[in-house]
């Protein structure tokens, strides 16, 4: 196992996204935010994950409903940026 | 990091054609429309601005001048307003694959060339018949265009990048477009306007643009920044103005193109 290559290596991905509610989609919601200084809300996706895959394994992400599976999917895919971390594909 | 790559030739390509079928698919003259609108636009014009309105009829080839004009502006016009909403539009595909961003900018910017290219055919084909000689200060048009196309590009990218998250900016540009269009001289001659004015109207790259391609390809008394304006801050300054939007811009666009996914 050791000695196999390393295809894909994830470093200590954190991911966060602002919650859409705090997003200013309205005029009257720029002037509100803007008022009263509301600072935009944001949901921690993704908290330090680490892993390596190496070529030729599989490898299986389980968890429930909403635990970031498909955006550590997107992040790996490059279609999302980490807040911090980094991802290497070979 | 090399931004023309070969799989990004191919994507670009592919967006152009798509683009190109899309938009005519379903009509019966399909391809046809992209020479027929020209056709009947510089043939209503030609009507008005020759026996209804005659507002040139002291300029040499009147129509091909005013024909040239209205062709820039209206790729102008085009490359920005589809350029701006291009990533938007395009987001279903940039919110599930990992494509280069800058290629749906320059996908919306080519298939506006295309069309300006088939405009320009309609416009050499008015000129023969009006009388023009082809001759090689034809040429000129390749850096002008060129210049056109950097400047275009440059406002795509800002515009596309800003709709994402404040879609108001379409109709602001939409209104922009319509105020530049008689800031420009397009429909009247810039003999029209007081000579002193001249200089104010050269610091709009879209006049200088339009003065310089009406002076290669339709006659040589039409007044450009050249002849007009001596002071070199105002010779350069829609140089300066295309470089400056350009390069603000494609930052401006790569900053913020890391987050498009998910605030389309």
């Amino acid at each position: 196992m050791a000695d196999k290559e390393i295809a894909v290596s994830v470093n200590d991905i954190h991911k966060e996204f602002i919650l859409p509610q705090s997003k200013n989609s309205t005029f009257k919601q720029t002037v509100v935010n803007i008022v009263k200084k509301n600072n935009k809300v944001t949901q921690k996706t993704l908290d330090g994950v680490s892993f390596d895959i190496h070529k030729g394994d599989f490898f299986g992400i389980v968890g429930r409903n909403g635990s970031g599976k498909s955006t550590l999917l997107k992040l790996i895919a490059g279609v999302y940026t980490p807040t911090a971390g980094s991802i290497e594909v070979h | 990091m090399r931004y023309m790559t070969t799989k990004n030739r191919a994507i670009l390509r592919e967006m152009v054609v798509t683009d190109f079928k899309v938009r005519y698919q379903g009509s019966i003259l399909g391809y046809l429309w992209s020479l027929l609108k020209p056709l009947f636009l510089f043939a209503i014009l030609y009507i008005v601005f020759t026996y209804i309105i005659p507002l040139g009829k002291d300029i040499q080839h009147y129509p091909v001048y005013l024909l040239t004009g209205i062709v820039l502006w209206n790729f102008f016009t085009e490359a920005t307003m589809q350029g701006a909403s291009s990533v938007v539009a395009r987001g279903d595909l940039i919110r599930k694959v990992s494509i280069p961003r800058y290629l749906v900018v320059i996908a919306s910017t080519l298939s506006a060339l295309i069309n300006l290219g088939l405009s320009l055919v309609v416009v050499v084909i008015f000129a023969l018949f009006n009388g023009v000689m082809p001759s090689l200060s034809w040429l000129m048009m390749i850096p002008i265009i060129l210049e056109l196309i950097l400047l275009a590009t440059g406002i795509s990218f800002l515009l596309s990048a800003m709709y994402v998250k404040f879609r108001d900016i379409t109709y602001i540009w939409e209104i922009f477009l319509q105020a530049g269009f008689y800031a420009t001289p397009i429909i009247y001659p810039l003999t029209k306007v007081p000579e002193q004015f001249h200089k104010w109207f050269f610091i709009n790259p879209m006049a200088q643009i339009i003065q310089d391609a009406r002076y290669a390809m339709v006659t040589n008394t039409t007044t450009t920044i050249w002849s007009s304006v001596h002071s070199l801050i105002v010779l350069s300054a829609p140089f300066v103005i295309v470089g400056a939007v350009f390069i603000v811009g494609a930052l401006y666009f790569k900053r913020h193109s890391a987050y498009f996914a998910e605030d389309i």
